[in-house]
């Protein structure tokens, strides 16, 4: 329903999608926390988290509103959507957390609260830092890495990826880095091309 | 004598010296290509290095279309000439059985970008191997989800060569309506991108029908016909034709709430 919300404000029919988002703010609040690890085959068809859970539907549902132009209103949801984390017990898991916490951080910045996005992205970092299975640390890194570059913050995203291990997951994260580059313009400075240079190197 | 000595020897160390110097040097740029210019060319540092063909192969394609967008043609065809060769490399047998059209579907993806960067003729070449694997694959496996996927590549790769008729021909033979409607997508996108806009409403007229087939069997292939018809209507809009724009997104409502 989302999607469909964000068609009519593509096309100018920002009133229809108004009317849409709080029947989808309703299905997103009856979202169970479904969190599964699946993996296949080789690293292209790997899922860490199949399923929805009640926060990333609201962070989405958000997300939406704030394209709209109704950044009050999706502040609103952000908050619900952390205090929806903080409740459901089968989020202890850090990687979970991490990244539904990332993906809340992600609609903060599309609200314009970019130090609230910030606050919220360092406490997923450190969640991630606490996750043993090196892969799905990695995975997880990559996903905070890309919410970093989404709020701007480059040289931070860069610098996450010093930590990550393996090189599948260092050239997700480095694609989306240099997508926000070009989607914004932004010149890589001579700071960014040190930074570039110790991951090539892997220097830390 | 002693004069000429003393210059022999400043001349060679001095030459040591400079030979050192730009071994450094090559040393230094070796790992500054890569770092130095952009976080694109640091990925591809590493896509390079990835162990499994599959990947690579993926991430390599995913490289390339970016240096496409960014308009460096140069380094994107030898990126996906790179990419193509390592489709001759085995996939996992595993990874085969989950998707035997694997290779059909990243040539023609291959060919699309071959296309992009204005190699028309070596674009076509890959595509019409590409259809004769198909043929092959075909025979041998039962998977109509990754062959209709594989031939929506194929007809997108004729489409950015500007052969819109055959790409309309492939995608009507595809089984999977997402597919389908991906392809009859694209080839309306490029027909309205060079005004004709008799053909682009024809053929969207034609994705419309076929995504609201798009059997609604898993959440999954519900969100793929909502996207499709979402894209219709956006297009639809594009030329000017708000109210069937408002028809289409109205029909992707009501499956996206089913």
């Amino acid at each position: 329903m989302t999607e469909v919300a964000s068609g009519y404000a593509e096309i100018g029919q920002k009133g229809k999608a108004l009317e849409i988002l709080p029947e989808a703010l309703q299905v997103a609040k009856t979202v169970v926390v479904e969190g599964k690890t699946m993996w296949l085959l080789t690293e292209s068809l790997t899922f860490l988290f199949i399923g929805e859970s009640e926060p990333t539907a609201l962070a989405t549902v958000a997300s939406k509103y704030a394209e709209v132009g109704e950044e009050g209103k999706a502040i609103e949801i952000l908050s619900e959507a952390l205090q929806a984390v903080k409740e459901i017990e089968d989020f202890d898991r850090p990687s979970f957390r991490a990244k539904v916490l990332a993906e809340i951080a992600g609609g903060y910045v599309q609200a314009g609260q970019k130090k609230k996005s910030l606050e919220i992205l360092a406490s997923a970092l450190l969640l991630a830092k606490s996750i043993e299975d090196p892969s799905i640390k990695d995975r997880v890194l990559y996903f905070i890495t890309e919410r970093y570059a989404k709020a701007g913050q480059y040289h931070r995203s860069l610098r996450i990826v010093t930590n990550i291990d393996r090189p599948f997951y260092k050239v997700l994260a480095l694609l989306e880095i240099a997508d926000e580059y070009s989607n914004s313009g932004q010149m890589v400075d001579i700071r960014a091309k040190k930074i570039l240079h110790e991951i090539i190197t892997g220097a830390k | 004598m002693k004069k000429s000595l003393s210059h022999i020897i400043i001349v060679c160390l001095g030459t040591v010296i400079l030979i050192s110097y730009s071994n450094l040097e090559i040393c230094q740029a070796k790992a500054g290509v890569y770092a130095e210019g952009s976080p694109l060319a640091c990925a591809l540092f590493f896509a390079k290095r990835l162990p499994e063909p599959v990947d690579k192969v993926e991430w390599l394609l995913q490289v390339a279309t970016r240096y496409v967008k960014v308009g460096q043609k140069k380094r994107a065809l030898k990126i996906l000439f790179m990419t193509l060769q390592q489709t001759e490399k085995k996939a996992p047998s595993a990874y085969l059985r989950y998707d035997p059209f694997w290779k059909a579907s990243k040539l023609a993806a291959i060919a699309g970008g071959c296309a992009k960067v204005g190699q028309k003729e070596k674009a076509l070449k890959i595509l019409s191997e590409t259809l004769l694997l198909i043929k092959e694959l075909e025979y041998a496996c039962d998977k109509p989800y990754f062959k209709s996927r594989a031939l929506a590549e194929i007809a997108g790769g004729y489409v950015k060569t500007g052969e819109y008729e055959r790409a309309f021909q492939i995608a009507k033979t595809i089984e999977k309506p997402d597919s389908e409607a991906k392809a009859l997508i694209e080839i309306a996108t490029r027909y309205n991108e060079t005004g004709q806009k008799e053909k682009t409403l024809e053929i969207l007229s034609e994705a419309f029908w076929v995504a609201r087939t798009v059997q609604a069997t898993s959440s999954m292939e519900t969100q793929s016909g909502v996207t499709k018809l979402v894209e219709i209507a956006t297009t639809y809009n594009r030329i000017g034709k708000e109210e069937k724009a408002l028809e289409v997104l109205s029909t992707a409502l009501q499956i996206a709430k089913m």
